[in-house]
């Protein structure tokens, strides 16, 4: 009962910690989540058309990879702007987490080779990159626990 | 570091919501000032001083325990 009561007390300074967070921010954070959405699915579209023949190898395929790439520098430089212009405790918090991120990143690919070794597993990088969001989620809800 | 941020809204009758919008931060921000778990850069600190139309050093000053420059250096008093 009280790990319930605990879970919903912070859940709760949680929500209001991001209702608190000033017009800008919010702007810039819809900036950069639509164009990580766009980036997001025309990795998807390609990485499925590629897969499944439906786009041709050669140029069409080299254009829309280019077009992917371009629109993953466009939703990257978005995150940058918004790291630069937010409000100066979400920076920290968003570049703790980033750290997070990285060092999970670090550690998991360390982690992950000696396994490979011990365990004949394979993993690829999409499983590191699994490791970093979970590091980077992990960094965001625990500061934003910590000085909600 | 410690502040008087939350006497000096107190007096005021100022909410955490109205400083925040006056300092262009969030309520976040200034509950995690105000609390001691966050201690602004100079830009904010100067920013809040002058929103009560204090000098920095009636807002913020350091912790009594703790009168060092933060690396381990002992501070000369003036």
């Amino acid at each position: 009962m009280t790990a319930i009561t605990e879970t919903a007390g912070f859940w709760r300074k949680f929500a209001c910690a991001c209702q608190g967070v000033t017009e800008r921010d919010r702007r810039n954070s819809r900036r950069a989540n639509w164009r990580l959405l766009a980036w997001t699915s025309t990795f998807v579209a390609a990485s499925f058309g590629l897969r499944g023949g439906v786009i041709p190898e050669g140029g069409w395929a080299y254009l829309i990879i280019a077009a992917s790439t371009a629109l993953g520098v466009w939703a990257l430089m978005g995150y940058v702007r918004f790291i630069r212009e937010a409000d100066e405790l979400l920076r920290k918090i968003q570049l703790e987490a980033l750290g997070v991120g990285f060092g999970a990143a670090m550690l998991g690919s360390f982690t992950l080779a000696l396994v490979e070794r011990a365990s004949g597993w394979s993993f690829d990088a999409g499983d590191l990159l699994l490791v970093m969001v979970i590091g980077y989620m992990a960094g965001i809800v625990t500061g934003m626990r910590r000085y909600a | 570091m410690r502040n008087r941020l939350k006497v000096l809204r107190a007096e005021r009758d100022w909410t955490q919501a109205r400083l925040a919008e006056a300092l262009d931060v969030s309520r976040q921000t200034v509950n995690a000032i105000e609390t001691g778990k966050y201690d602004p850069g100079l830009p904010l600190a100067f920013r809040i001083a002058r929103t009560f139309g204090l000098a920095i050093e009636d807002v913020f000053h350091p912790d009594e325990a703790g009168e060092s420059a933060g690396d381990g250096r002992e501070v000369i008093p003036a």
